[in-house]
């Protein structure tokens, strides 16, 4: 079988699976985010928590118990890395420096999961299961229920700025489908061949007389949650490229489908929301189609790598795992980079150049096609608003969307959200490559150095967590800037979002007539494909035209 | 050694006390603004109307 025709079968194969599975998420996640009843062990978890899941809270009580949350996460998982030595099941580890403790803490609270370390030699088995794996839960939690906040209200009107429960959202979101759904993926995990056990590391000899260290550990239960909640971050430092993670072809097209999964079902369980299935589908439209989009020109640039080793390999063989070709790494890296999941089956940096020019172009859209568990879907959801807006000016149409009307002060809250992240890559590596210890870390120099350099950053501030390798970011300088890059990427983003929800749960419903723009047709869809690479895709031309573009060239 | 990890406490809760702030001022902005948003009814002409006329 050809290559070419390998990696079409296999995007066929996990589209149709996708098919199949979406509606099905789609409606029960809309159930489970708009069920008046609460279980019975949902019940004993809010008197454990000391709230009422009832109140259906303003936007900015939801908002404070976001960043309440979150805030205590942070400070748990740092503490938690810095007295990890001391605790059971240390298997060895001493504790983490003080700022690798904080960039760990932050990249597990805001579901980035970037990893400055190498998992099997820096972080014991309890940290891994009782602070990592915890936050991969809680973390996801957070995503979906800022994105089923904004959908409802999208949905809601008159109704005083209320969109809800976050408490709820989050218990109800880790209860009854993250917990469940990463037992049933371990298990099954576990059947085609990952590693779940307590065993430290192990001394191994070799097929030519040589000595190995082999760690075990509970692997798959993270490996589920790490691709379910789009949280990437692996328990060794190859991550999906290890076998003990991805042990087989067919695990790893397991794990793609599960790190695609939820995003688009949120996008089918947007339109239950709202009452409007077709809206749903418009935004799922937009989203499959960038993801396309981005697997054709990924696997394109691998299949089609020039230079003197990949044509004599047919292929761009370097860093890719041959038990799984290009044609599947390509997939999952366009995956990974498009979903902010951050696990990776391959060496990003070795990509070609316009392979990985396209990763850094899926995550400097933001993270919306289909984007990270929930911030995907309120990610794109924003860019609807604008393209609405933009559409107006255009031809003179209303500025609308799902009946609310799109002011001067909606569009100055979605202009903060579209400028947040730029600002923060692009000064973010304009900080990174000026100051000496910066440079300090940078292995490459030229155009590559500035991609490794771009990728980080951008990795960082858009919570996705995959890195580029070739830039040394285990220094207290890279660790409290990328830091400080997932903090704020991750929030003020939030912020925004659940301030726009609440101005539009509090306005009244403009009907449609005959000015009101469909936001349903695939005109729209058209139109907000086009808004999402040009609004933020144009912010980057620059600097991407400096790294991997002049890369592709020379 | 406390240093450091002092340092970071620190900064952790400096940006989200700065993101507190952020809510406060957009409620400030934005819910104080609800009077202004259009009341229930059909859009008005100079909604449709294109830019510039």
């Amino acid at each position: 079988m050809s290559a070419v025709l390998a990696a079409v079968l296999q995007v066929l194969l996990l589209v149709l699976l996708l098919a199949l599975v979406v509606p099905l998420l789609g409606r029960y996640l809309a159930h489970l985010f708009t069920a008046p009843t609460h279980l019975r062990f949902e019940r004993a978890t809010y008197r454990l928590l000391r709230v009422d899941p009832d109140a259906d809270q303003h936007w900015r009580s939801y908002a404070f118990s976001v960043l309440g949350f979150s805030l205590v996460s942070v400070l748990f998982l740092f503490v938690f890395g810095r007295v990890q030595q001391w605790l059971p099941l240390d298997i060895g580890m001493s504790a983490l420096p003080a700022d690798g403790a904080w960039n760990t803490a932050v990249s597990f609270a805001t579901n980035t999961n970037w990893q400055w370390y190498s998992g099997e030699a820096a972080i014991g088995h309890l940290m891994q299961m009782a602070g990592l794996a915890v936050q991969n839960f809680v973390s996801a939690g957070v995503g979906l229920a800022v994105a089923a906040a904004f959908a409802r209200g999208l949905a809601r009107t008159s109704a005083g700025g209320r969109v809800g429960n976050f408490w709820s959202d989050l218990v109800r979101v880790v209860l009854r489908l993250l917990l469940p759904a990463s037992f049933v993926a371990a298990l099954v995990l576990v059947a085609l061949g990952v590693v779940q056990n307590l065993s430290g590391p192990r001394g191994v000899t070799t097929l030519d007389g040589g000595t190995q260290q082999v760690t075990g550990g509970p692997v798959a239960s993270q490996e589920a949650i790490k691709e379910i909640g789009t949280n990437g971050g692996g328990f060794y430092n190859a991550n999906s490229s290890h076998p003990f993670e991805n042990p087989t072809a067919l695990s790893n097209l397991l794990e793609i489908f599960l790190l695609l999964v939820i995003p688009f079902a949120m996008a089918w369980a947007f339109g239950v929301i709202v009452r409007d299935r077709r809206q749903g589908g418009a935004v799922m439209a937009v989203m499959g189609s960038l993801w396309l989009v981005s697997v054709g020109l990924l696997t394109w640039a691998e299949l089609a790598g020039h230079g003197t080793a990949p044509s004599l390999a047919g292929a761009a063989m370097e860093g890719k795992e041959t038990r799984f070709g290009e044609a599947a790494s390509a997939l999952f890296a366009a995956s990974t980079t498009a979903t902010s999941t951050g696990s990776v089956n391959a060496m990003h940096d070795s990509l070609t150049a316009p392979g990985g020019g396209v990763a850094i172009v899926n995550m400097l859209l933001g993270e919306v096609a289909p984007g990270g568990v929930g911030a995907g879907l309120y990610g794109m959801l924003m860019l609807a608003v604008v393209t609405v807006f933009l559409a107006g000016l255009m031809v003179g149409r209303t500025p609308e969307y799902l009946g609310h009307k799109i002011g001067q002060r909606e569009i100055v809250v979605v202009a903060l959200y579209i400028l947040t992240m730029p600002v923060l890559v692009l000064a973010g590596v304009a900080i990174g490559l000026t100051a000496p210890a910066g440079l300090a870390g940078l292995q490459e120099s030229g155009s590559h150095g500035l991609s490794e350099a771009l990728y980080a950053v951008a990795s960082a501030s858009n919570n996705n967590g995959s890195a580029f390798a070739g830039l040394a970011t285990g220094t207290p300088f890279w660790n409290t800037l990328l830091g400080l890059c997932m903090l704020l990427g991750r929030f003020v983003p939030i912020v925004l979002v659940l301030a726009l929800a609440g101005r539009f749960a509090a306005q009244h419903r403009v009907p449609v007539g005959a000015g009101t723009l469909p936001t349903h047709r695939p005109l729209f869809v058209i139109l907000l494909s086009g808004v999402t690479v040009i609004v933020v895709g144009l912010t980057f031309v620059p600097v991407l035209a400096l790294g991997p573009i002049a890369e592709s060239l020379s | 050694m406390l240093v450091p990890d002092l340092i970071y406490v620190l900064t952790t809760l400096v940006a989200f006390a700065l993101l507190a702030l952020l809510v406060g001022a957009l409620g400030r902005r934005l819910d104080d603004a609800d009077a202004g948003v259009a009341p229930t009814g059909p859009a008005k002409s100079h909604d449709t109307e294109p830019a510039g006329r």
